[in-house]
């Protein structure tokens, strides 16, 4: 016994389209304009399957309507490592929007990508996407994508979206300031910077020309005293006035590197470190 | 009877702290590199944050959680966490209880004190470090980084108790490495861990006792001639109970005497002799002290002695 061709339920080009449209309906009315983060790889590893040099640069806009109505999945707890949260969050998204918005390399969202969430203001990390539901073979078709995300733990990846708040919830990676002397031109947000001398680079992170200091981060070690600084960007110029070192760095946000200082302080107190010991 | 010197109790020499101290100290100056794997460049530099996991849950919460104006979670990685998981006596470091150190006090009121110390009491100290990562390569290379300070185990040299300025050299033994690496399941983050168990074997230190320092020992010192007996000829000591006869030969006269007259004879020396005579100046003959480690700097020493040399 074959299936009625007289009824067409998965087929119908226009029934398909309705349902698509009704979808996108309900997730425009419902959702939020979310940022979506593609994930960008620069060195991928294919022995440990791995690329920790992963950048999210670009942000799109698209409306995601978020599953849960009262509260996050998934928990929090006090683990050996501070405070771990493990909040997840389901969001809904048009297959079609995602279509239209032409994120550049993704034919489907990747599962490692970022969407900024605006209304709790965090920065989730897709675990796994479902592209069955909801909606699951409604007129034949898959009309959205069901995204599993998960808080985002940074690892010191660059993101630079050039969107405010986007970068500003990433405030915990790690910035070394550098006061500055001398300067020429104005440095660009996340531009290259390159040491004349050392040849060492970092990104910018902030730049206060006023207080005549620089955020930078992902430095790739230290320069040196009095070294001329150059933007690639912006070809703004300067020189370092004097080396910050990575553990004397007071800036505010680096509140869990105070603990390093202290066990390092309390420890140069106590300790006899005795560069002669072969034991030690 | 335990703790009855009220004064005594004022004393908390603090060793797990300052083992907590330690340890922490070992990891606090981590930089870990990301090279690129094709140009070999350094990519970034990241200092690990390193904490102690051992804390009050309620600050914990208070200063980490996330509220509604720091959105921040203050979670990343990699990061290094470590707990204290106990003590145990170790019976085969212990020494005489009744031994210990000492040193003159430095009040000046009572120059003449003694700070003494009894023989500390052997523990072990159980530590496991934690370090947590987002990539494979990041936690081999952070492992990969410390494992061969142990081997098996790292010195420390800490001043214990610094009153004494007392210096211990405490081995910290590296048991085994354990590794986690959740990569199996769908939807769960996968995070990494490698977990260091480590034994410092250290000392708890009993209360510093404030002597008078002892300034003169008086010795009664008391040479017992011996004669040969000339009847049985065996060497006996004059001095024999009361009334035992004995033969002597004295000033070459050969006759026999009561032993009590012994202790008389002149060859019976009885004396009491000072034989540690303390002043405040005294140097005892010595031109410099050097106590135990504190001051004493041996390369600058070194340095002198090389001059010095024509």
């Amino acid at each position: 016994m074959k299936a009625n061709k007289h009824f067409n339920h998965f087929a119908f080009r226009a029934e398909q389209q309705l349902v698509q449209d009704v979808h996108d309906e309900i997730i425009q009315i419902l959702g939020v304009d979310c940022t979506y983060i593609p994930k960008e790889h620069f060195d991928y590893d294919l022995i440990m399957g791995e690329d920790s040099d992963t950048r999210f640069r670009q942000g799109y806009l698209i409306e995601m309507l978020t599953e849960q109505n009262d509260g996050y999945l998934g928990d929090s707890m006090l683990s050996k490592f501070g405070l771990q949260i493990e909040e997840q969050i389901v969001f809904v998204m048009s297959k079609r929007r995602f279509d239209e918005t032409k994120i550049s390399g993704r034919e489907r969202p990747h599962e490692g990508d970022l969407v900024f969430y605006p209304i709790d203001g965090r920065i989730y990390q897709i675990t796994f996407v479902d592209y069955t539901g909801p909606g699951f073979l409604q007129a034949g078709i898959f009309p959205n994508y069901r995204l599993n995300a998960e808080l985002y733990v940074p690892s010191e990846e660059q993101i630079q979206t050039n969107i405010r708040e986007i970068d500003d919830a990433n405030l915990e990676v790690y910035a070394v300031e550098i006061p500055l002397k001398d300067i020429e031109g104005k440095f660009a947000l996340h531009e290259v910077v390159i040491g004349e001398e050392s040849g060492m680079k970092a990104n910018v992170k902030k730049f206060y020309p006023r207080k005549k200091k620089i955020d930078l981060q992902h430095v790739t070690g230290n320069f040196n005293p009095s070294e001329k600084i150059t933007g690639q960007t912006s070809g703004a110029t300067a020189y370092v006035e004097h080396i910050v070192e990575f553990m004397h760095n007071e800036k505010e946000p680096v509140k869990r590197l105070k603990t390093n200082r202290q066990f390092k302080d309390e420890g140069d107190t106590l300790i006899d470190w005795d560069p002669n010991n072969p034991l030690s | 009877m335990f703790f009855s010197k009220i004064e005594e109790q004022d004393q908390y020499h603090q060793t797990i702290r300052n083992l907590v101290v330690i340890i922490g100290s070992l990891f606090s100056d981590m930089v870990l590199v990301r090279k690129n794997h094709k140009s070999n460049e350094i990519e970034e530099k990241i200092l690990v944050p390193v904490n102690f996991a051992n804390r009050d849950k309620m600050l914990a919460l208070v200063r980490e959680a996330p509220s509604v104006d720091s959105k921040s979670t203050s979670y990343s990685l990699p990061r290094i966490g470590f707990s204290f998981d106990g003590l145990t006596y170790d019976p085969q470091r212990q020494l005489p209880k009744t031994g210990g150190r000492g040193r003159p006090t430095k009040n000046e009121k009572n120059k003449k004190d003694a700070l003494i110390i009894y023989n500390a009491v052997p523990y072990n100290f159980e530590f496991s470090v934690s370090i947590a990562a987002k990539y494979a390569e990041d936690l081999t290379q952070i492992v990969e980084k410390i494992l061969p300070y142990f081997a098996p185990n790292l010195n420390v040299t800490y001043r214990a108790i610094p009153e004494l300025e007392l210096d211990v050299d405490v081995p910290i033994m590296l048991n085994g490495v354990s590794w986690n690496d959740e990569y199996q399941g769908l939807q769960e983050r996968r995070i990494l861990i490698a977990d260091l168990s480590l034994t410092a074997k250290s000392y708890i230190f009993p209360p510093i006792k404030d002597f008078p320092r002892i300034n003169t020992i008086s010795v009664e010192t008391q040479v017992i001639a011996k004669g040969t007996d000339l009847k049985s000829k065996d060497k006996t000591a004059l001095r024999q109970e009361v009334g035992v006869q004995i033969a002597t030969e004295n000033s070459g006269t050969l006759r026999t005497e009561d032993s009590s007259e012994a202790m008389t004879n002149p060859a019976n020396e009885v004396s009491l002799v000072k034989i540690y005579g303390y002043d405040e100046d005294d140097d005892f003959g010595f031109n410099t002290f050097v106590y135990e480690g504190s001051d004493y700097d041996e390369e600058k020493e070194r340095e002198q002695i090389y001059e010095n040399e024509p």
